[in-house]
């Protein structure tokens, strides 16, 4: 009975978590898909001879999308606050969390596009350009139709690391779900409030995960 | 209407350089069926992707209907293709479409109205035999269900031409030659000029006009069809002939006999309506016994093979010989199977 009383104690440090997650998770997946769908289409035509390749174009963006990822969330978190208070106005609280996750979303989620996109078959291209289409035609006709399911499947991918890193986002003070397991439960060694976030962490990404997979499946004709 | 004049095609790969069209000139007229013979690597798929500048030719022309492709703008050559159909191998649907919808694109990319597109979409499912097909994807279809789905995109602008890249290799023969008689069909019916690329000459025999061999970038032979059956100059052509009528005896017949010899002979149409046979042991002191034989109808003429064995003294054999060299197409003495 005490570990009922317990959790019903933190429904409301809960409740506020979950939506501070939802509202990091929500913006900075809109965000990462609405950019790192064009880098990833930009990383994919650079290199595609029949799309016009460019490869000092894709050098420069590959070496930016790769400096990205390779560096920590944390440590790219601290680096960005400069920036995030320039775009955020502030840098603590959910909204100065989203630009590091955004920013380390789009390249991540660009490379995921890439790699749908690269699952294209070439005949397909051949015969777009073979009817005359444009570039533009190719992409939000044929690349775009033809790698959507993939491009869901990635965004499912790229928003269950983006809860993850919310974790970290805790730094600064951002707050969500995972913020909440780390402060109150790992630190504190409270675990009831630590397995409580973690099976509600659980079922949040399992939920994801189904929602992705279905809608993937249903968009695939392949 | 297509005129090639010089067209070369060299690749650059790691530090090699391949030519894979060699100084190709010929002209393909309009509303006739073309076809591009070779080996894989012969440089014919090269050459047809040439047509539509899917590959840019190194040097040399493309001129369609007086149009110089290759000194076309970005803008310009699109228009031009959509003037162009082309068909493939592998068909190159798109898979997140549904029949209508892949048909649908090709006349999106021209500009045209959603009314004008529905109509034709219509009309193109029903030439090519397809009127039921028109929400399904094309996973949902067979082989050459989705060539015809390939057909009927193809077509959906109207073009003037028809470029068919190994339109029907990836097909059984039973499909294969549904294919081709829709070919036929709309090379009939609509006066469309075909060009079509491939490794088997009796996709040549079935509804080629005329043809080109190709082997190692240059086209080796061209001319029309029949002419290359019945009298194929290039030894590689001989072969490719040989692959839709070639007789072969079995390994007994090919054992050495005294004073006789096998003589594979070729007639053509005229040739075949002579009374030839008797002539020959009329006037020569030979024996000609037929051992093999098979008439062929291509463009509805025949074509006959037929391997002879001569008996008789050599002098007569010698003079049959050069007798049948004046009668037919063709006359080649065949070398008995050597034993070692």
């Amino acid at each position: 009975m005490q570990i009922i009383n317990d959790i019903i104690a933190v429904i409301p440090d809960l409740n506020k978590a979950f939506f501070e997650t939802f509202y990091m998770l929500s913006i900075s997946v809109f965000l990462s898909a609405l950019l790192g769908i064009p880098l990833g289409i930009l990383l994919y035509t650079s290199q595609h001879d029949l799309l016009g390749e460019k490869p000092w174009l894709n050098r420069i963006i590959g070496f930016v999308v790769n400096v990205i990822r390779s560096t920590p969330f944390v440590i790219l978190l601290v680096a960005l606050i400069p920036f995030t208070s320039w775009i955020a106005g502030t840098i603590v609280g959910p909204k100065a969390a989203v630009v590091p996750l955004t920013v380390a979303a789009i390249p991540f989620y660009a490379r995921l596009v890439e790699g749908s996109l690269k699952e294209i078959n070439r005949g397909v291209i051949e015969a777009a350009l073979a009817m005359g289409s444009t570039l533009w035609h190719i992409i939000y006709k044929v690349l775009l139709v033809e790698a959507r399911s993939g491009l869901i499947i990635g965004l499912t991918v790229t928003t269950i690391s983006l809860l993850g890193f919310s974790a970290m986002a805790g730094i600064v003070g951002g707050g969500g779900i995972g913020d909440l397991a780390i402060r109150f439960g790992y630190y504190r060694f409270d675990n009831t409030i630590m397995f409580t976030t973690l099976v509600i962490l659980i079922v949040i990404v399992q939920l994801i995960q189904a929602i992705g997979d279905r809608l993937a499946k249903k968009l695939d004709k392949r | 209407m297509i005129e090639l004049r010089h067209l070369t095609k060299t690749y650059h790969t790691k530090g090699k350089t391949i030519t894979a069209v060699h100084d190709v000139s010929f002209t393909i007229n309009r509303g006739e069926i073309f076809g591009i013979v070779g080996y894989s690597g012969a440089g014919k798929s090269s050459l047809l992707r040439c047509l539509n500048m899917l590959e840019k030719p190194t040097s040399g022309q493309v001129l369609i209907d007086q149009t110089d492709l290759t000194k076309l703008s970005g803008d310009q050559l699109r228009q031009v293709r959509q003037s162009i159909g082309m068909i493939f191998q592998h068909f190159n649907l798109m898979a997140n479409r549904t029949v209508a919808g892949n048909i649908a694109y090709a006349m999106e990319v021209a500009g045209k109205g959603k009314e004008e597109i529905a109509a034709r979409i219509q009309e193109l499912l029903d030439l090519v035999g397809l009127s039921d097909k028109a929400n399904a994807f094309p996973s949902e279809l067979s082989g050459g269900q989705k060539q015809r789905v390939g057909i009927a995109r193809a077509l959906a602008n109207s073009p003037k031409v028809l470029l068919c890249d190994e339109a029907t290799s990836a097909l059984d023969p039973m499909t294969t030659s549904s294919i081709l008689e829709l070919l036929r069909e709309i090379n009939r019916k609509l006066g469309l000029t075909i060009v079509l690329i491939t490794h088997e000459m009796h996709v040549v025999k079935e509804i080629c006009h005329r043809v080109a061999i190709m082997a190692n970038g240059h086209v080796l032979e061209e001319g029309d069809v029949y002419q290359i059956f019945a009298k194929p100059r290039q030894q590689l052509t001989k072969q490719f002939v040989r692959t839709v009528i070639d007789v072969q005896l079995p390994d007994h017949l090919l054992e050495p006999k005294a004073e006789s010899e096998l003589v594979r002979i070729s007639l053509l149409a005229e040739q075949a309506e002579k009374p030839m046979f008797e002539k020959l042991i009329r006037s020569f002191q030979v024996q000609a016994n037929i051992l093999h034989g098979k008439i062929e109808y291509i463009q509805g003429r025949p074509l006959a093979v037929f391997i002879l064995e001569l008996t008789g003294e050599q002098q007569e054999r010698l003079k049959a010989l050069a007798y049948l060299q004046q009668e037919t197409a063709e006359t080649e003495v065949i070398p008995y199977a050597n034993h070692q």
